[in-house]
């Protein structure tokens, strides 16, 4: 805790001088702090890189990726910012509830700070209760050492209501950095729930205009509606590309790319994913598939899969299995429902958000959340899957407690499902890798078991 | 929320139950409620005799020698000759019976006349036929002014001592011949009608001429009966009023609108105003009261798709508002017994088609029908209802199309609308059967529906007919007013589409939904004018169709999952939802996107 309440008086010093920041912070380091400092960063890196070397490595990545690759080398190892114009201010969200077209209205710069940092979730461990999740542990670590640029330069964070641990992370924040928690409905069936949205979104907007002194402007909203609704629309036609069998891209290239999306500004990210999409297009005309006709197309659902975490895709597609699909948070979810404007007016626009943002959104922590079944059958039936893994990550209850219903469903459909719990570290490696392997084994076993049956219905 | 949710059922129950009292207690002193009334006497109107000397040169034929002709409020008699002028006899129909029309009225109408008039010129002797004797011929001549055409139950008709021969014109359907008081069955006459040349035609049993449209009626029509063997000639031209489309009395008919569109304007001001004072008060909503009802240039969103299935429903509304409006006027009625809900309001006599709207507005009065005509009605009624629903509601009916545009006005202001929730919707249904009961039962307790009904304000107004409003003009301003910031706001309340609507379960017309492939975005619930939530929540039927839906298809457009959502016609899907489609309105960014890379491209391998 001692290291949250030097945060807090070193921003209370800052608040009585605000010429001296940048003094204020340097000052109060002692030289073990200093190197404690420099040995997270090293670690840091280092595991960062690692991920990187490996993503690059896995094969058929598109060259279309690199600028992709390049966002996440930028920010989790060559610890940059991210890349904007120098007076244009951070807002830092969290989940996938807060409205990115709000902030790029008012002029700021959206960042998704969810966390997947092991070096991170290693000092988060010590500030917050051994079961809050890692993501929380990873997060808190990042702000207790004040090196990443993502995290410092934050004029703003938004931090959704969603679960126990997100409501617990904005009052621990609300101690160190500027922090505003938007209050999500807890349930999505009845009207008076979007509504009080779009009273929280109105709320929002002043504390949003605050950060860059820009007045929210009809125009304004609108020109960043239609912007994300251009990456939406990419998106969609790179989703198309996805469920083409055999596949054409590799899925941990995909989640890389989705990871990417939060640190970088929509445009170019909508720039670059009409070049891969063009790429993809040229794969799929020259036939250059990344899979074979037998591999087993898996789909990973349940907790957020996050750079640097991205042991469970690279574990699937180096096991042998093809990652097709993904129904997480830090995936397709953030940017697959589009906006829909069916008023022009003003009130129009803010309901359309309120709209988008709670009601498709299949995030556990809602207590209604039957719709999320139902996405995911859809996604096995679009992308052709053959298994789901389940991932959780330790602490995640919300996620856990709708494993059981999903196993008893896509049981009827006779899809096999495998719940894998992991922690942000390398330690439970190996375990998983013999699980997914297994699991992906049983996968082609079902199938040979399968093929013959169905040439003999053919005969 | 829970005290929400109480509050609001002490406030809603309360003031539903009382609209559902009001609306009772209104609708039987509707016609005592005047917001506009047309003379519906010929007061205004003068009448002069004119001869007119072209019509000389031509004395081979009888037809076109005596007859009536309008001018805005002038009523002619044309003759031939000074002779004829001055023998012509007028008379006229008034509360009193018949009326002889001397100079003095003839000037200045007496408000006691009806709007019909007849005038007979005494026995002249010429050779007609040729053949060397000269026969009798008796000359008359009958017109009906414009309002005197209304469904009534008995059509101005004149005493037979007056002229023994009589074209009486009802319903606006149906031109018969009365010889000596007597129908005219089974009798060859000489039809000469100023449209379609001379004819010889067969009357029918009951006396009735078989093939006329109101366009022939309205232009003139001469009908010969040559009696006693060719001894005795008579002929009788008749002519109803035509309403002129664009002169000074169209105008006058449009007042009446003019006033409600004004006075509907100053109201959605009122609104405005009144919910600017109350925003401004409040501490997180007061700062966006400008920008909530700006009407300054604002950008607009160009994301979505702009040409598509929409497009062809505002046309078709644009084809189907002119169609009924005026397609009498421009393609004559077609099949005349044919009754189709909706199609044109039954007071604008230049629809298109008849409409059992009135019917069944008038149950009381299938007591004077004939057993065909009742069959008529019921199985066209039930065949509009199995054919197209209400697919009339969302893609025919003008008063839909009226509601659309004031809400596309306020889309194009971007002003702030008002989006009710399900509870408000729920609390709907006991307006719903109100309405629907004092539409179907008014008729046998004394009351008149037309009287209360909204639409009436519209079509027979832009047709040019002069209809009296009452309760129903009131109503309308609330109509307008609230379908500025509520789309659809009538349809939503609107007893015939509701009774159409009842019948949904055995309609052709169906929206289908795929459960699976629905992300429950609520997009098609937001779009919904009709507030239907089924249509997102439902999680197992395919079949989505609801009393409510009018088939506007917007849930669909704003669908961006593919195939989630499709309208079909007897089990055939012709319009699908399509993210492709739906995000088409991004093509031109992605357009431009190609063009920047290319141009980078270039420079990139130019540098090289």
């Amino acid at each position: 805790m001692s290291l949250i309440k030097n945060k807090r008086n070193s921003q209370e010093d800052n608040q009585a001088d605000p010429n001296g920041v940048a003094e204020n912070k340097t000052k109060e380091l002692t030289a073990m702090e200093q190197r404690q400092r420099q040995r997270f960063i090293d670690k840091a890196t280092k595991v960062s890189g690692k991920y990187l070397r490996r993503l690059e490595e896995l094969p058929g990545a598109p060259a279309a990726m690199q600028p992709f690759f390049k966002v996440l080398r930028d920010i989790y190892v060559e610890m940059k910012n991210v890349e904007k114009a120098a007076e244009t201010k951070i807002v830092g969200t969290y989940c996938v509830m807060v409205p990115h077209e709000l902030i790029y209205a008012v002029g700021a710069q959206p960042v998704k700070l969810c966390s997947g940092s092991y070096t991170a979730f290693a000092i988060g461990d010590d500030l917050v209760p051994r079961d809050a999740c890692p993501l929380i542990k990873a997060v808190m670590g990042f702000q207790a050492m004040e090196v990443m640029p993502i995290y410092e330069d934050c004029a703003l964070m938004v931090v959704p209501i969603t679960c126990d641990c997100k409501k617990k992370m904005a009052g621990m924040l609300k101690e160190m950095v500027p922090t505003y928690s938007l209050h999500v409905p807890t349930s999505k069936s009845d009207d008076t729930d979007m509504e009080q949205y779009v009273q929280e979104l109105y709320q929002l907007i002043p504390e949003l205009e605050a950060v860059t002194g820009q007045t929210i402007t009809y125009q304004g909203l609108a020109k960043s509606i239609d912007q994300m609704g251009f990456a939406q629309y990419e998106m969609s036609k790179f989703n198309d590309y996805k469920k083409h069998v055999p596949a054409l891209i590799k899925g941990t290239h995909a989640m890389a790319l989705m990871n990417a999306f939060s640190y970088m500004p929509v445009a170019q990210w909508s720039q670059q994913l009409h070049l891969l999409n063009r790429e993809l297009a040229r794969r799929k005309k020259d036939r250059q598939f990344v899979s074979k006709d037998k591999q087993p197309r898996i789909m990973v659902t349940g907790s957020p899969i996050i750079f640097p975490n991205i042991k469970i895709p690279l574990l699937i597609e180096e096991t042998g299995g093809i990652l097709v699909g993904d129904e997480t948070c830090m995936g397709e979810r953030s940017i697959y429902d589009p906006t829909v404007v069916v008023d022009q007016s003003f009130d129009g626009l803010m309901r359309s958000l309120a709209n988008r943002y709670t009601r498709p959104c299949t995030c556990p922590t809602f207590v209604d959340n039957d719709q999320r079944i139902y996405r995911i059958k859809q996604m096995i039936a679009d992308h052709q899957v053959q298994g789901v893994v389940y991932h959780v990550l330790r602490g995640c209850l919300v996620y856990d407690f709708e494993y059981q219903t999903l196993e008893d469903e896509l049981g009827k459909l006779g899809i096999p499902v495998v719940r894998v719990e992991s922690d942000y570290n390398e330690e439970d490696i190996e375990q998983l890798r013999i699980r997914i392997e297994a699991f992906i084994e049983l996968i082609k076993l079902k199938d040979l078991a399968a093929r013959p049956k169905k040439a003999e219905i053919a005969d | 929320m829970k005290k929400n949710d109480l509050t609001m059922k002490k406030i809603f129950t309360p003031a539903v139950l009382l609209v559902c009292v009001v609306l009772t207690l209104l609708s039987f002193s509707a016609y005592n409620l005047v917001f506009y009334q047309f003379s519906t006497d010929a007061s205004g109107y003068t009448m002069t005799t004119a001869v007119s000397a072209e019509a000389e040169a031509k004395q081979t034929s009888t037809t076109g020698r005596l007859y009536f002709s309008y001018d805005n409020n002038q009523v002619t008699l044309n003759t031939v000759s000074n002779q004829d002028a001055a023998a012509a006899m007028i008379y006229a129909l008034s509360v009193n019976g018949v009326t002889e029309m001397t100079a003095d009225n003839m000037a200045v109408m007496s408000p006691d006349y009806l709007g019909s008039f007849i005038a007979t010129l005494p026995q002249q002797s010429t050779d007609l036929d040729g053949d060397g004797t000269a026969e009798a011929l008796y000359l008359a001549a009958k017109t009906d002014m414009e309002f005197t055409q209304g469904y009534m139950p008995n059509p101005p008709t004149f005493e037979h001592e007056l002229f023994p021969l009589e074209i009486i014109f009802t319903d606006r359907t149906t031109v018969s011949v009365q010889f000596d008081g007597e129908p005219l069955a089974d009798q060859a006459v000489t039809l000469t009608s100023q449209r379609s040349g001379t004819s010889q035609v067969t009357t029918n049993s009951e006396g009735v001429i078989e093939g006329l449209s109101l366009l022939d009626i309205r232009s003139g029509i001469t009908v010969t009966y040559a009696a006693d063997n060719g001894d005795n000639v008579y002929q009788m031209s008749y002519q109803v009023e035509d309403n002129t489309l664009f002169s000074n009395r169209y105008l006058a008919a449009l007042t009446p609108f003019m006033i409600i569109v004004l006075l509907s304007a100053v109201g959605i001001i009122l609104c405005l105003w009144l919910r600017r004072r109350i925003v401004t008060k409040d501490p997180v909503m007061g700062r966006f009261a400008n920008g909530r009802m700006s009407l300054g240039p604002v950008g607009t969103m160009k994301g979505q798709r702009k040409f598509g299935f929409m497009t062809i429903r505002w046309s078709t509304m644009i084809v189907s508002f002119f169609a009924l409006i005026y397609g009498g006027k421009l393609l004559g009625q077609w099949v005349g017994n044919i009754e189709i809900p909706i199609f044109a309001c039954p007071i604008n006599q230049d629809q298109l088609i008849a409409s059992s709207c009135y019917t069944l507005a008038h149950l009381n009065s299938l007591v004077n029908m004939s057993w065909a005509e009742i069959g008529i009605f019921l199985a066209s009624l039930l065949f509009s209802i199995v054919v197209l629903g209400r697919f009339i509601c969302g893609f025919l009916c003008p008063m839909g199309l009226i509601q659309d545009l004031t809400h596309e006005t306020r889309q194009g202001l971007k002003i702030e609308g008002l989006s009710l929730n399900e509870k408000l919707y729920s609390r709907l249904k006991p307006i719903k059967w109100t309405l629907l009961l004092l539409f179907l039962g008014l008729s046998f307790v004394g009351g008149n529906f037309c009287d209360i009904c909204p639409a009436i304000t519209v079509s027979p107004a832009f047709a040019g007919f002069k209809v009296s409003l009452f309760l129903g003009g009131f109503f309308m301003i609330i109509v307008l007013i609230g379908s500025f910031f509520k789309r659809r706001f009538f349809c939503n309340i609107c007893p015939l589409g509701y009774l159409i609507g009842l019948g949904h379960k055995i309609s052709l017309f169906r929206i289908k939904k795929d459960c699976q492939a629905c992300t429950e975005c609520g997009a098609c619930y937001e779009a919904c004018p009709m507030g239907i939530k089924t249509i997102y929540t439902e999680r197992e039927k395919t079949d989505v169709t609801t009393v409510d839906c009018i088939m506007c298809g917007e849930c669909i457009d704003k669908c961006p999952e593919n195939k989630a959502l499709s309208m079909s016609f007897g089990g055939l899907k012709f319009y699908r939802a399509s993210r492709k489609t739906f995000m088409s309105g991004h093509k031109k960014t992605e357009k431009k996107l190609k063009r920047f890379i290319k141009k980078r491209e270039k420079n990139e391998s130019d540098q090289e």
